[in-house]
């Protein structure tokens, strides 16, 4: 009996072993990336009291632009008059024409502390970046300082104050309460919308897109003659949705949603129930063809353009390569289709709520041992929020100025009021599309940054992704073949989800209230209570096996006595 | 037996005790960034080669014949290829009946360094076209033992300005007696409108 129950113990201990062992998540340690991981008061900085201009100073900015020569020609517009000012200052630009090249650059860069001074970026790098002591700058003290600071009285230029930056973008610049990089330009995400096939079909636009609406349009524009041409562009190609950004899509369907996505602590909430009914959604209509993505599909722009699609997502800071008059085309000119295009929000599932993505470049430093090279391209930095610089480059595209200054300075309004009078500087599209981002500031949100949120958004964009390619690749999307992607997923970008499986919809309020001292936290993961469970049983056998000695101690005495 | 069973308790404890320690989401490797092209372009794991069992291996002619989305196995001849980053790789490849466009294949650095020119490989992946460029994605591949072949470049000079051009996509093809100047004064290679504002076609 007695080895019975031993055997039993020791089997119970053994599964608990297992329990616990399957606990722990995978990590890739800071120390992989060069670095340790630090509080962001680590990355303080100490602003000299005198910004020497007698010493020569070489200050590297990599910048990133959208394959467009004017935004070019903005940037070296800018060193130059800087240089001007401060010509004990020259910066070197580096060009790249998109954000991961950056990203890769830099993270190589970091463990031979070779990065650039100043870089053009995402707040999602900026948390990887931090891993290391004095990589990232913190602009808190640089910001404050009353000479050289956001509107510092020693400024050889007009810096905005701080209460000139428009206030949703400069808070979107925080990594756990800390500022760390200066917005530089934002957009959102628009649907351009082919209003002529709209109507052809024989619906009305809304005043706000709804996702219902977008979906039953889409697949009427799938009817199709007899010959095989679609009936709506008598083409024989129509992709009627086509969206850009993926990860976007999903984040913000599941904003809309109210769903999980990720907390500030870095708690992994996309794979939930919600998520998981907007792939067997979004299934359906890749099965029908009425719904597509760039990677699969290409530019949805071109589609537009060509008359093979109807409503078309991609960001307000693309809005010069959309539409009949787009001063950049991308297909062939006789592939151009006549039709009248209408720039509206993304589709909303709550109209009277919406809500969609803020994004765009920011700017960032990083730690140089002399602190006068530091100062320099914090200069440089704040150069580029001065509304010369903010109203020409947004200009460019459907960005807007990250200051008030700059959206309300009168040349910027000029130019708005001015929507329409060519297809060049004031094309209509390109002026409405930044319209639409001012209308709805107070509707856009940002995602939590932590080391790891790239990670999550890439996973986000790629289940969309797989979904619609599996759809056309005539395997069926189903429950069984949704774990597998939510595993594929998990394993490819090294998360580690909050619980096992799809949980039911996590609330996105936990997104909102999760900082720390922010109040109630919300009920343990499945894990944690399943870890502290073993944990008191472990304690509860450890009980039960001292009892049970002591009390068979207790018995031998007392036979020995009598 | 006691002592064995008291041993594993604590055994027990300090597993659970390295168990609470905080867990955070994993930043993949710096090398598993986003990618080179301009937009983050995910391909789903090798693993994830469609659920139906491969086919055999095509010709060219049954490959150009198949289905968009249809999967395919084909054995060509490495000619050239875009830089390898992010663990994967983008090759044109050849066979003496037609050319292939093979991307973002996963590829190790190692590997990468053996994908020379006439190198003969298996691609097994999904035939797909992007913008009007034929390729094969979400692929795998596998070295072959087979004499390197390099194609003969096709002179396609008088196909310049041609539709029938994009015929020879991803071919290695030369141009003859080319003169490369600038489009305009301000150097640039070319221009998306013409002068009055009118669209243009794309110069070489």
């Amino acid at each position: 009996m007695k080895k019975l129950f031993s055997v039993l113990l020791l089997l119970s201990m053994l599964l608990s072993c297992l329990f616990l062992a399957g606990c722990h998540g995978t990590l890739v340690s800071p120390e992989e990336l060069g670095g340790e991981e630090v509080s962001p008061s680590e990355n303080s900085f100490q602003v000299p009291e005198h910004f020497d201009e007698s010493k020569k100073i070489e200050i590297d900015f990599w910048a990133k632009n959208d394959s467009n020569k004017t935004q070019i020609a903005i940037y070296r517009s800018a060193i130059n008059a800087f240089q001007a000012l401060y010509p004990n200052v020259t910066v070197n630009l580096r060009l790249y024409t998109d954000y991961g090249r950056i990203y890769n650059d830099v993270i190589t860069n970091i463990p031979t502390r070779t990065t650039p001074n100043v870089c053009i970026t995402y707040p999602d790098h900026i948390a990887t970046y931090m891993t290391g002591k004095n990589v990232v700058v913190s602009l808190e003290e640089l910001a404050a300082d009353p000479s050289y600071g956001l509107g510092g009285s020693e400024l050889k230029f007009d810096s905005p104050a701080k209460n000139e930056i428009v206030p949703q973008f400069y808070d979107e610049c925080h990594i756990g309460g800390v500022l760390y990089a200066l917005p530089f330009m934002r957009s959102t995400e628009a649907c351009y919308v082919n209003k002529t096939f709209v109507e052809k079909l024989g619906f009305e636009l809304p005043e706000t897109l709804t996702w219902d609406f977008v979906w039953e349009v889409s697949e009427a524009a799938l009817e199709k003659d007899a010959s095989g041409r679609f009936l709506v562009n008598g083409q024989e190609k129509m992709i009627p949705f086509i969206y850009k950004s993926t990860d976007n899509m999903m984040i913000q369907m599941l904003r809309q949603k109210g769903a999980g996505y990720s907390t500030a602590e870095g708690e992994v909430l996309l794979f939930n129930e919600t998520t998981k009914e907007l792939l067997l959604e979004i299934a359906q209509h890749a099965r029908s063809r009425a719904f597509s993505t760039f990677k699969i599909s290409s530019y949805p722009a071109n589609w537009l353009n060509a008359g093979q699609c109807i409503f078309a997502v991609d960001s307000t800071a693309g809005a010069t390569w959309i539409g009949t008059d787009a001063p950049l085309l991308d297909i062939p000119p006789e592939q151009l289709v006549e039709f009248e295009t209408v720039v509206m929000t993304v589709p909303q599932f709550d109209p009277e709520n919406p809500k969609m993505i803020s994004q765009g470049p920011s700017v960032c430093l990083f730690y140089k041992d002399d602190p006068q090279e530091v100062l320099a391209s914090w200069l440089f930095t704040q150069f580029l929020l001065t509304n010369d610089t903010q109203i020409a480059y947004s200009e460019t595209e459907g960005y807007v100025p990250v200051t008030l200054k700059a959206q309300q300075d009168p040349v910027y309004q000029d130019y708005l009021a001015r929507s329409g009078e060519d297809n060049k500087e004031h094309y209509r599209i390109k002026i409405e599309a930044a319209e639409l981002l001012m209308a709805n500031t107070a509707n856009t949100f940002t995602t939590p940054v932590f080391q790891g949120s790239t990670s999550v958004r890439d996973a986000a964009g790629l289940l969309i992704e797989n979904v619609t390619k599996a759809e056309r690749r005539k395997q069926p999307v189903d429950e069984k073949s949704l774990d597998q992607l939510r595993t594929d997923a998990c394993s490819l970008y090294q998360l580690n989800p909050s619980a096992p499986g799809w949980t039911a919809q996590a609330d996105a309020s936990a997104e909102l209230t999760s900082s720390p001292g922010a109040g109630e936290q919300g009920p343990l993961p499945t894990a944690s209570r399943v870890l502290l469970g073993t944990l008191a049983a472990v304690w509860v056998l450890i009980g039960l096996v001292y009892g049970y000695s002591a009390l068979k101690r207790r018995r031998e005495r007392h036979k020995k006595f009598t | 037996m006691k002592k064995i069973v008291a041993l594993l308790l604590a055994l027990c404890m300090v597993f659970a005790l390295c168990a609470c320690g905080e867990t955070k989401p994993a930043e993949p490797k710096a090398e598993e960034a986003a990618p080179a092209e301009e937009v983050v372009v995910e391909e789903a794991p090798a693993e994830e080669a469609p659920a139906e069992e491969a086919p055999a291996v095509m010709s060219y002619e049954e490959f150009a014949a198949a289905e968009l989305d249809s999967p395919v196995v084909v054995e060509c001849y490495v000619q050239a290829h875009q830089s390898w980053w992010d663990n994967q790789i983008t090759v044109y490849a050849q066979d003496p009946d037609g050319a292939y466009f093979l991307y973002n294949m996963p590829c190790s650095e190692e590997d990468a360094a053996k994908l020379v020119p006439g190198q003969k490989i298996r691609v097994t992946g999904v035939k797909a076209e992007w913008s009007g460029e034929i390729e094969i994605i979400d692929s795998s591949f596998e070295f072959l033992d087979a004499e390197p072949w390099i194609a003969e470049p096709v002179d396609a000079t008088e196909l310049w300005g041609s539709p029938d051009l994009i015929t020879y996509q991803n071919r290695l093809v030369s141009f003859k007696d080319v003169i490369i100047e600038a489009y305009d004064e301000s150097g640039a290679a070319f221009a998306y409108k013409d002068p009055d504002g009118k669209p243009r076609r794309h110069h070489l």
